[in-house]
């Protein structure tokens, strides 16, 4: 199949589904605001989280502090100790393996070398409720295995941009001998903004934004009481994700499928808490031209409770959003369809139509 | 600043500046510039890129007690967590490293989704 027909066939596919749902237009929301758009958009994250370790927590940090080696992570690490306990709302991440990938010849080289330089580690604490003083800590790797828009692997990229920044630099009058680093870098700052260098690094991201990339992440937290280092963790959980990305077919610049698993299990006190809840879902995005675009994903969500097989269940989440830019309303019109079906904590199917008009498209590569 | 005097054994011929990054997989750009004794400009020495990371600057007798501005910078591939970097310079005459050190000036650090630079300022002398 060509990917033009691909394309007229996925749109005459979402069209359909359209039609098929016009009967549910009557009681559809017809708020123009796009949050709801947003939020069946945004429910599923079909990709392995930035830190996932910050997945364990109840809240995301709000500020990471960014340990350049591994060594000031750990010195970092330190400083989160206040006596004999963690103190509540420190986080920080690092590259644990950035002395592996060598120079940029051997970066380019080896795949080893690459998925070593961009693995990150990240740890984090927080309350495990509010009012509670009982603490979170948690710890978590993300592997970016293969990654084929990594600008860096790219010879290529390097040399252009480098030359349309030598250029920027060298037009002009020379410095004086004397100019400081902070001059120098005024300089670089103004020659690295210019339009060439935007056109190469804005190129190079259409070109490579769904190339091939297989991720992994994990992470594991205690929570401990009152924070206490030793001897009272009550529950401990941990997290596994996989994630597989890459074009609907090769050459393709256009549309993106993005595959995710993802499991969390805990060790809980009470019998009707969840032990295991595991996702599967896949996700098809299209930026067909520059005023129409495309989103298909389902996902499985299965809920286990080992103490109590009653309280087992899984729920399916679906979502087809259409974007279309009307330049008269300088806007965007959305039409999505999708949400949850019926599971405990939502009695009703949610499945349902929504249309809205808003400023700035949702769906972004 | 820092003026860096390079010293190059009388006997040398032609010099070369490499600028690298030995340790860590960072992309390095710059330009070199030259002036004369009394410090007034004297035009571009070269460009450096990956492709071209050293080139000649001529020999001693021609580039001798001028001074030379190495105006560096490490290309920023939109890193979060921000990566280490170190940058590492040398003067090489008739192939043979005469002078390597990392720049005082921004030779280390960390780059994350803005380039950062580095300066490297020296005068070639000859050694007696």
């Amino acid at each position: 199949m060509t990917p033009h027909r691909t394309c007229g066939t996925l749109v005459l596919l979402l069209l359909s589904l359209g039609a098929l749902a016009r009967p549910l237009l009557a009681s559809a929301e017809s708020s123009p605001d796009s949050a709801a758009i947003i939020a069946l958009v945004m429910s599923v994250p079909y990709g392995v989280p930035s830190s996932p370790a910050f997945e364990l927590l109840p809240n995301k940090p709000d500020l990471v502090t960014h340990a350049s080696t591994p060594n000031d992570f750990q010195a970092g690490l330190v400083s989160w100790l206040d006596g004999s306990r963690m103190r509540v709302g420190v986080a920080a991440d690092t590259r644990p393996l950035v002395r592996a990938a060598g120079s940029p010849s051997n970066y380019r080289r080896h795949w080893w070398r690459q998925a070593a330089f961009r693995m990150t580690l990240a740890a984090g604490t927080a309350l495990a409720t509010s009012g509670s003083k009982d603490v979170i800590t948690s710890f978590g790797v993300r592997v970016p295995i293969i990654d084929l828009g990594d600008s860096r692997a790219d010879p290529k990229f390097a040399q252009s941009i480098i030359e349309a920044i030598n250029q920027g630099l060298s037009s002009g009058e020379q410095p004086r001998l004397d100019e400081t680093l902070a001059q120098t870098q005024a300089r670089i700052d103004r020659a690295s903004n210019l339009p060439e260098v935007d056109k190469i690094r804005g190129d190079f991201s259409r070109l490579h934004w769904n190339s091939p990339r297989v991720e992994l992440g994990a992470a594991g937290s205690v929570t401990s009481r009152e924070g206490a280092l030793q001897g009272t963790d009550r529950s401990t959980q941990g997290g596994v994700w996989v994630g597989i990305s890459g074009p609907l077919w090769r050459g393709c610049r256009v549309g993106q499928l993005t595959a995710l698993g993802k499991s969390i299990w805990s060790r809980v006190s009470a019998d009707s808490d969840e032990t295991d809840r595991k996702l599967g879902g896949a996700r098809i995005r299209g930026f067909w031209s520059e005023s129409f675009t495309t989103s298909l994903e389902a996902a499985r969500i299965w809920s286990r409770h080992t103490r109590d097989a009653t309280l087992n269940e899984h729920w399916n989440h679906y979502a087809a959003v259409m974007e279309w830019r009307v330049v008269q309303l300088k806007g965007w019109v959305g039409i999505a369809y999708g949400g949850d079906t019926r599971h405990r904590g939502q009695q009703k199917d949610e499945v349902s139509l929504r249309y809205a008009l808003y400023r700035k498209a949702i769906l972004s590569r | 600043m820092g003026i860096v005097p390079v010293l190059v054994p009388p006997d040398s011929g032609a010099l070369e500046v490499l600028i690298a990054s030995p340790s860590y997989p960072q992309d390095l750009g710059g330009v070199l510039w030259r002036y004369r004794p009394d410090k007034s400009a004297d035009g571009r020495a070269g460009s450096f890129t990956p492709r071209v990371p050293k080139f000649s600057i001529g020999s001693l007798v021609t580039c001798k007690g001028f001074y030379f501005r190495l105006e560096g910078y490490v290309v920023h591939h939109n890193d979060s967590p921000p990566t280490p970097y170190q940058v590492v310079v040398t003067i090489a005459a008739d192939g043979r490293p005469v002078h390597s050190e990392v720049p005082e000036q921004g030779g280390t650090g960390v780059v994350g989704d803005q380039s950062v630079a580095f300066l490297y300022v020296f005068q070639i002398q000859p050694a007696t």
